[in-house]
């Protein structure tokens, strides 16, 4: 339990505690998307949400940034609480400090601006004083940072490929330097070689701007690779969450052993033979509500019912305290 | 080898699109077989021409799409065969679609009709090709939706494509796509849309078809991990090329080609703790612009003078195995294309043996 403590002395850059978001569909039914989500992200590193389609990630990224009003539950940006009630001035507090990137670039970049004019969006908001030399000059090292030449500033998204997309998205989010990026399946659309390309660019520009991100996707062997701590969501419950390492060495939660079980491995040999574990969460779905978490190793934690802890500590006896 | 009995062959096939003024070159010169009871992979990026490929074998080519040379040749056996690019539109769609070769798509949303039951839809086929009436269509569909794992199949008859989810549509696609009992079974990106998790019951679920009706597939995916999974033939496109081509396991575990090695070097590999991720720089070439010599040849970090020059030929490394690339010419200088791969090839064989 020591690791916790110093954990705590450290103030993480973002923290969501008992998250909740609700939609209400009609007078009868209401849609509990995220049920109570608690996590925090240090500065500087990643954390990767992952499940699958319906599983809330999204509705978490969009509710922190407030394109939805968060149900229940606090947000604290920097030590700063950012739900609740919504003002001009934590509206400027939040988007100086989180961007977004999202999944489709060619459906968030405005097909009728040039690239000049979508990247320097954030300046045009944030730093009105800036000259046009200025701004122009901005604009130009982003686009050097990001992989872009010049020459594309005054061009318009449609001239560009899938991948040169999202780096222009990519540019328009760092721009004004935020704390916290949410890349939301900023890769998911992207070829192989180009999603290579585009989680390396990233890493790169966290290690030289020491900005943090919440990377959502479903693709857990490409999180593997970006962050440092894992979230797995389902069904709006964060059913296990750890350091990349626990994750992968040490899954516990039947949920994320089936993931992991269904990622495909580019070896033949194995592929053919393995075996995908199921999870069957129509018969799990109750005992999310009557779970609690439960701490495991390091950072290590999993929800669970009593009995079902007992039944997985049984079959792990050498992780479980 | 064994005796495989082939089915589909395609010949040196030239497709090109009529853009605008100019002409883009799509398909350079492809050839490829179909064996009963076997999979192809056909494994590119996006614009490398593998699903203009399948279209052109299904007859659903565009208007402005042209097709330049080549054959495509489907087999009853080996000496009665005829060529689908001599048929009409017409002769294709009641002698080819559905009877001999189905089809299913990335996105069964687009590809199911929003307004009608999905059993309506399942039984279209059946009254057509196999003119069944509506009794024993009925039955047949029932049957067909309890093969493809749709559990209360009489239920879900009267369902819409909207009442189901991801999973369950692409499972009625496939079950429309065998209403007809093809031999050859074209799945053009059938998993791209769907989760990990529901994308392996489908892959599982395409194996077990195959192995009950020894169905010939060919499959185009850009992601190698379900290659592995499912292929044991693999073509690998470029640019409207095939690069190289062998079995799964040549592919996997012995690749010579340039684009291939540095493919599968920028797959993230979960044995692995490595936090850096290989990647071929640039990006898919535009096809319009005419291209000298190689047209992989300036992403090629490995490129040699001649790649700028001229095309590459086809080198036969084994009954099965054909790499488009300079660098297995005779002359060529020893380079160890993209060496980390070989490390995690050797891991590869290690964990698996």
């Amino acid at each position: 339990m020591e690791k916790e403590n110093t954990a705590q002395d450290e103030m993480p850059l973002l923290n969501v505690i008992h998250l909740k978001q609700y939609f209400k569909v009609d007078k009868k039914n209401i849609i509990k998307a995220v049920n109570g989500i608690t996590f925090q992200i240090k500065e500087g590193e990643t954390y990767g949400l992952v499940g699958e389609s319906g599983s809330g990630k999204t509705t978490i990224g969009r509710s922190i940034i407030r394109i939805y009003e968060p149900s229940d539950g606090t947000v604290y940006l920097e030590g700063k609480k950012i739900s609740g009630k919504m003002d001009e001035e934590k509206r400027r507090f939040i988007s100086k400090r989180i961007q977004m990137i999202f999944q489709d670039p060619m459906a968030s970049l405005n097909p009728r601006k040039k690239v000049i004019d979508i990247i320097a969006q954030g300046l045009d908001i944030h730093e009105k004083g800036l000259s046009k030399e200025e701004r122009q000059k901005k604009v130009y090292r982003i686009m050097e940072l990001v992989g872009l030449s010049k020459e594309h500033a005054n061009r318009y998204p449609h001239e560009f490929s899938g991948g040169q997309r999202q780096r222009i998205g990519i540019a328009r989010a760092i721009i004004i330097n935020p704390k916290l990026i949410i890349a939301d399946e900023a890769i998911s659309s992207l070829d192989v070689s180009i999603q290579a390309q585009i989680v390396n660019l990233m890493k790169n520009l966290q290690k030289e701007l020491g900005t943090t991100y919440l990377f959502i996707a479903h693709d857990l062997a490409i999180v593997k690779y970006i962050s440092n701590h894992i979230g797995v969501l389902h069904l709006g419950y964060l059913v296990e969450s750890g350091t990349t390492e626990e994750i992968f060495r040490n899954p516990v939660h039947p949920y994320t052993k089936s993931l992991l079980s269904a990622i495909p491995h580019p070896n033949p040999k194995i592929e053919k033979t393995r075996k995908l574990l199921d999870y069957d969460f129509e018969a799990n779905q109750e005992t999310y509500e009557k779970a609690r978490e439960y701490h495991l190793e390091g950072e290590h934690y999993v929800l669970a019912t009593e009995e079902q802890f007992n039944r997985w500590s049984d079959e792990h006896p050498a992780f479980i305290y | 080898m064994t005796e495989q009995k082939k089915l589909l062959e395609v010949k040196n096939l030239s497709i090109s699109f009529q853009v605008k003024n100019a002409c883009l070159h799509a398909i350079r010169g492809v050839g490829f077989s179909l064996y009963a009871g076997k999979t192809l992979a056909i494994v590119g990026e996006s614009g490398s021409g593998k699903s203009v490929s399948a279209r052109a074998i299904m007859g659903i080519l565009s208007k402005n799409e042209r097709i330049d040379t080549g054959h495509i040749l489907l087999y009853e056996n080996a000496k009665d065969y005829f060529d689908i690019l001599s048929l009409k539109k017409s002769q294709i769609i009641s002698k080819v679609c559905g009877n001999k070769i189905s089809m299913i798509f990335q996105d069964p949303m687009t590809s199911l009709n929003p307004t009608m039951t999905i059993g309506n839809q399942i039984m279209e086929g059946l009254k057509k090709h196999q003119k069944l009436r509506k009794k024993d269509a009925w039955e047949k569909a029932v049957s067909l939706l309890e093969e493809v794992g749709i559990t209360q199949a009489e239920k879900r008859m009267k369902c819409y494509p909207h009442q189901l989810s991801g999973g369950m549509r692409q499972r009625v696609v496939i079950a429309i796509a065998l209403s007809c009992d093809p031999d050859i079974l074209i799945c053009d990106e059938p998993t791209t849309s769907l989760d990990v998790t529901i994308q392996a019951k489908i892959l599982n679920l395409l194996i077990e078809i195959q192995k009950k009706k020894n169905l010939s597939i060919l499959f185009i995916t850009h992601d190698f991990g379900v290659v592995a999974k499912i292929a044991d033939d693999v073509a690998v496109m470029y640019a409207g090329k095939i690069v190289e081509q062998g079995t799964a396991e040549e592919i996997f575990y012995d690749p010579r080609h340039p684009y291939t090695r540095g493919l599968l070097s920028s797959v993230p590999d979960l044995d692995n703790m490595e936090d850096k991720l290989y990647s071929i720089p640039g990006t898919t070439p535009n096809l319009l612009d005419e291209v000298q010599g190689e047209v992989f040849a300036q992403r090629n970090p490995y490129a040699l003078n001649i790649d700028f020059e001229k095309e590459a030929p086809s080198f036969q490394l084994s009954e099965t195995h054909t790499v488009a690339s300079w660098l297995l010419h005779e002359k060529a200088p020893e380079i160890e294309v993209y060496p980390q791969l070989t490390k995690r090839i050797h891991h590869m064989l290690a964990v698996s043996s």
